[in-house]
């Protein structure tokens, strides 16, 4: 305000002189000292006054780089106060540090759940699983209840890999995986083609693999990273078409990376395609999935700030971006 | 061997024990932390297992107790937290190994035989069967001097089915023992059948294989009898 306020009177200021000489008023050498004099006063004024602006703000300028842009996990949150005698700062940090204790104890109750429901849920399929073992191998379990009880064993691996992924996704949002690694992307694929390496060949897939640079994610979790490449090289390859093609393609866009999983098969459907994409987005049942496994690599590319383009043509085959950010 | 299985939930100590007693492991259970405490103190044990979730005793605490006062004894951590962190903690205080639930009973008992053979130095673990003689450490089967060209997954079939001969392997087990983590897709069955059908073939090229038995609807047995 005080800096427009100048700024109008300087303007006026300006505008009498330009009209004086117009009217034939040639201003004398004093009256230019003035001229000079005031211009300086003003640009001195401008700068205290951008100084000032800038000195108040700086508790501010503090709230956002110091507490607000770092965050990641409402644990590692800084609680300290601000430097400033400015009430409204203090009462809007104090009210911060109230939402992010509300919030730390939200991730605190989840973390909880998810140790107790890991454990609940766990311990017994894992009776189930051992009691289905003992039964089947005893010799005096007749066959025909032997067959029911194998049965019985795949059903309880389906609830078993649902209720896994399920906590596996809670960890991750709830930022219980750290990433301190240095991932090499090309090693990781490597690495997936090799455990899959004989649904490949079963199914007579052809692999092309055009890794021309390789792909670093500086700060990763080489686990989770394993899981989500994991995931799509074996949904291209579970859904391709039996003698297909499987592309594998790094390439520059920019300063980004990108790596591209291309397949033969028929393609995702509109609500695969939105479950892998959007956040948040329940998983919806297909004949062939629960659409978790979806989530997942949605789930992991997000914690590691990878962004997903799909392109999908109902019958030709899918290919699956991943956009690396530049470290 | 005498085993101490340490787990709060009974039906599942109950399982695991009721396997291992088969296998002709001697086994003990304690159901709290300070029962085991107990135990250990009066016994001694070539395996504990322990369960890091307890109800009144901290999993780690008890383990560094249990290895202060018996330290030739084999550590095996059961947890079933999946988090790095609490395994590696495990092993750093000096525990062996470690599962996390759910696993099967037969991964228990392939990680103890593994203990065992790591920490007696057993070297030669190679096995001969109808003529044939699996060798794991250099990977390969042979049948006198030729050599059955295998592949990666077909040889880790035939040598877990061999580790657990004249006992029924579900294509289940068989399929969470060669692709761990992985085994999740519900296609593993058939992968399993068409592994084991190119196995059949290969070996059928060197000598009748009729001790490979398939088990309609549950999975397959090799049928040997005598030592190997």
């Amino acid at each position: 305000m005080r800096l427009s306020t100048k700024l109008a009177l300087y303007n006026t200021g300006i505008r009498l002189l330009l009209v004086g000489i117009a009217g034939g008023f040639w201003p004398t050498p004093l009256t230019w000292v003035y001229i000079a004099g005031a211009a300086v006063i003003l640009g001195l004024a401008y700068l205290i006054d951008l100084g000032y602006t800038h000195f108040l703000l700086r508790p501010l300028r503090m709230l956002i780089s110091r507490k607000l842009r770092i965050i990641q996990d409402p644990s590692y949150f800084d609680y300290s106060p601000l430097p400033t005698t400015t009430t409204d700062l203090r009462l809007l940090n104090q009210h911060i540090n109230d939402l992010m204790r509300q919030l730390n104890i939200r991730f605190e109750c989840e973390k909880a759940f998810t140790a107790y429901a890991s454990h609940e849920l766990l311990t017994p399929i894992t009776v189930l699983r051992n009691r289905f073992d003992n039964l089947i191998t005893n010799s005096q379990t007749p066959s025909q209840v032997a067959i029911r009880l194998v049965e019985s064993q795949q059903t309880l691996l389906q609830l078993s890999n649902i209720v896994q992924k399920l906590l596996r996704l809670a960890r991750i949002e709830n930022h219980q995986y750290v990433k301190d690694e240095q991932v090499s992307i090309r090693s990781v694929v490597l690495e997936v083609l090799q455990d899959l390496d004989d649904r490949i060949a079963l199914k007579n897939v052809s692999v092309d693999l055009d890794f021309k640079e390789d792909i670093l994610v500086s700060e990763g979790n080489h686990s989770l990273l394993y899981t989500m490449l994991s995931n799509l090289i074996r949904n291209a390859i579970r859904y391709n078409s039996r003698e297909g093609r499987l592309t594998l393609t790094q390439a520059l866009s920019g300063t980004q990376a990108t790596l591209s999983i291309t397949d033969t098969g028929p393609g995702m459907t509109a609500d695969q395609i939105t479950t892998l994409k959007e956040y948040g987005r329940p998983p919806k049942a297909t004949g062939k999935g629960n659409g978790i496994g979806l989530q997942l690599i949605r789930t992991i590319a997000a914690f590691h700030n990878i962004g997903l383009t799909v392109n999908s043509v109902a019958g030709q085959g899918t290919s699956i971006t991943l956009n690396f950010q530049p470290s | 061997m005498n085993v101490l299985i340490i787990e709060d939930e009974p039906s599942m100590a109950l399982e695991m024990a009721t396997f291992l007693r088969q296998e002709s492991f001697v086994c003990s259970i304690a159901h709290t932390g300070q029962q085991a405490s107990e135990l250990l103190y009066v016994n001694s044990y070539d395996f504990v297992l322990i369960d890091l979730g307890l109800p009144d005793y901290d999993g780690f605490d008890l383990l560094q107790e249990a290895i202060a006062s018996q330290q030739t004894t084999s550590y095996l951590i059961i947890t079933a937290s999946g988090e790095l962190d609490n395994k590696l903690k495990g092993l750093n205080l000096g525990a062996d190994d470690y599962l996390t639930k759910p696993f099967s009973l037969l991964e228990l008992h392939s990680r103890m035989l593994a203990i065992n053979r790591r920490k007696h130095g057993l070297t030669d673990p190679t096995i001969a069967f109808a003529g044939f003689v699996l060798d794991p450490l250099r990977r390969l089967v042979s049948f006198g001097t030729a050599v059955v060209d295998l592949t990666r997954r077909e040889f880790d079939l035939l040598h877990y089915l061999l580790l657990y001969r004249n006992r029924v392997i579900t294509r289940l087990q068989l399929a969470e023992h060669i692709w761990g983590n992985l085994s999740d897709d519900e296609s593993n069955s058939n992968y399993i059948d068409v592994h084991l059908k190119n196995l059949r073939k290969k070996l059928a090229m060197f000598a009748p294989i009729n001790w490979l038995e398939t088990v309609r609807g549950i999975g397959y047995r090799i049928n040997l009898t005598g030592p190997l």
